[in-house]
């Protein structure tokens, strides 16, 4: 009789640990449109420590994906923290996120200061053997940078790619934020030097980052929407400067990821923390410049 | 009678310096050709060493653009051993020799302003790259920090070929292939 109250007990704190877990116990309403033929996408940087914080964050993504079906997902950077051996990419990304990769999701990553250059063979992060690299989806065209080794063939790579790209979106997505209010590493002053003329030339509308361990979104700088999303492994808790003329929206005391859709003309995102609340959400629309220029 | 002196010292400096090799400071740059002949000897040694780990990457199975964890490792540490022991005999020096060093630290301070160096400086002393051994043919640690390259000096820098890269640790730059990890050769105090 004993041993069965003892088993009774067990039971019930195992139900109440599962049932408590912040997965299901606050998950957020979606407010993305989810329309029909969109382009929908998770994009998170730092995420490869292979910590608690992060297989937690990584349950919370799972159980948003059920809501919000998206199809891939972009990786700003740090994959891999530490060692870089088999066991590693196995703990610190494939355990981590196999519920989305059995679900058919693609991650498709870009080099951080803790990445080595071999993740590009890696199969599921799928560089195919490149350090910085383009794909599409519809109207929305991806750019993977190396922002840790921007030399002249990357950025001629770039120009030369930007210059003959007529999809409507224009999205980069690398490691070091070229605006940020981190009080860490700040703004990467010669990455935002190198790139951000190319950006406007080529009309870039959207840049998704990492480096700084918090959530930030920019005012938008000569037209351009820039985000920090590097709270997927580890929070800077307190990371961002109060008085930042930057900051239009600032998250720092958890990790997050976004949900992105991508819907015609319009850009609609979700931040969501790893309790499960929403911590930010907007929709950015094309300028008309760019609308003129890809109907064209 | 003073300023006649001073001619002369100056005269006999310019002497001395231009025998001995001594490169001017202060931004100048008064040997155009003795600059592009560096340059030259620079790209060479680098090419040969691109030949070496190339011919010997050739000699293992190709690794696919879509290759497993286990693939990716087992092939960094088969090339790292071939190279390492093709350049046994090799001592820091080889690339950045005397004059290559300075011929790079000149490039560094005049293409990278004194502000700059001194935030790169403090990024590189402050990076997690503590456990990096700074010597010849030995491999920089995969758990280590890669500190990102500033692109203007990546610019202003010879052109390194795609299977290598610049680094900093600390206050040394280096040049360390990209696949093996190997680290090919590297120059202390290189951020003037």
């Amino acid at each position: 009789m004993k041993s069965q109250s003892k088993f009774l007990s067990i039971v019930s704190l195992i139900f109440f640990l599962l049932s408590s877990s912040p997965a299901q116990a606050q998950m957020s309403e979606i407010t993305l449109p989810l329309k029909d033929g969109s382009v929908r996408f998770l994009a998170v940087g730092d995420t490869g420590r292979g910590n608690d914080d992060q297989y937690e964050l990584g349950r919370v993504m799972a159980e948003y994906h059920k809501k919000f079906p998206f199809e891939f997902a972009i990786l700003t950077g740090d994959n891999i923290y530490g060692k870089e051996k088999a066991r590693d990419m196995k703990e610190k990304f494939e355990d981590v996120y196999r519920p989305l990769l059995d679900q058919g999701v693609k991650f498709y990553a870009s080099l951080g200061n803790h990445d080595e250059s071999n993740q590009r063979f890696y199969e599921l992060f799928n560089m195919n053997g490149n350090e910085y690299f383009n794909f599409k989806k519809d109207c929305v065209s991806f750019y993977s940078l190396n922002s840790n080794y921007m030399d002249r063939r990357q950025l001629e790579w770039l120009n030369n790619t930007l210059a003959t790209d007529d999809s409507k979106w224009k999205i980069a997505f690398f490691h070091h934020p070229p605006y940020s209010s981190g009080k860490r590493h700040g703004s990467s002053e010669d990455i935002r030097e190198a790139l951000e003329p190319i950006f406007v030339k080529y009309g870039v509308n959207v840049v998704f980052t990492g480096h700084e361990h918090f959530y930030e979104r920019i005012k938008p700088q000569k037209g351009i929407f820039y985000f920090i999303t590097g709270a997927g492994g580890k929070i800077r808790s307190g990371g961002i400067k109060k008085d930042s003329d930057f900051t239009a929206k600032g998250f720092d005391t958890d990790l997050s990821f976004m949900l992105v859709e991508i819907a015609g003309d319009e850009m609609f995102f979700q931040v969501i923390a790893k309790s499960g609340a929403t911590v930010d959400s907007g929709k950015i629309a094309l300028p008309q410049k760019a609308l003129t220029k890809a109907a064209k | 009678m003073r300023a006649v002196i001073n001619h002369y010292i100056l005269c006999i400096a310019t002497v001395v310096c231009a025998f001995s090799g001594v490169q001017m400071v202060s931004g100048q740059t008064p040997y155009p050709d003795s600059d592009i002949a560096i340059e030259k000897a620079f790209r060479k040694q680098v090419d040969e060493y691109v030949a070496l780990r190339n011919r010997l990457e050739s000699t293992l199975p190709a690794l696919s653009t879509k290759a497993t964890p286990e693939e990716i490792d087992a092939h960094e540490l088969k090339l790292r051993i071939l190279v390492q022991n093709a350049r046994a005999e090799f001592k820091r020096g080889s690339i950045f020799d005397s004059r290559t060093a300075a011929y790079f630290l000149r490039l560094i301070k005049q293409n990278y302003p004194r502000k700059k160096r001194a935030e790169l400086k403090t990024a590189a002393l402050t990076a997690d790259t503590n456990e990096v051994l700074l010597k010849v043919n030995f491999p920089y640690p995969d758990d280590q920090e890669l500190l990102e390259m500033p692109p203007k000096l990546l610019l202003a820098l010879p052109e390194l070929p795609a299977e290598l890269r610049y680094r900093f640790v600390r206050k040394a730059l280096l040049i360390v292939d990209r696949e093996n990890r190997v680290i090919v050769d590297f120059m202390p105090d290189a951020i003037p």
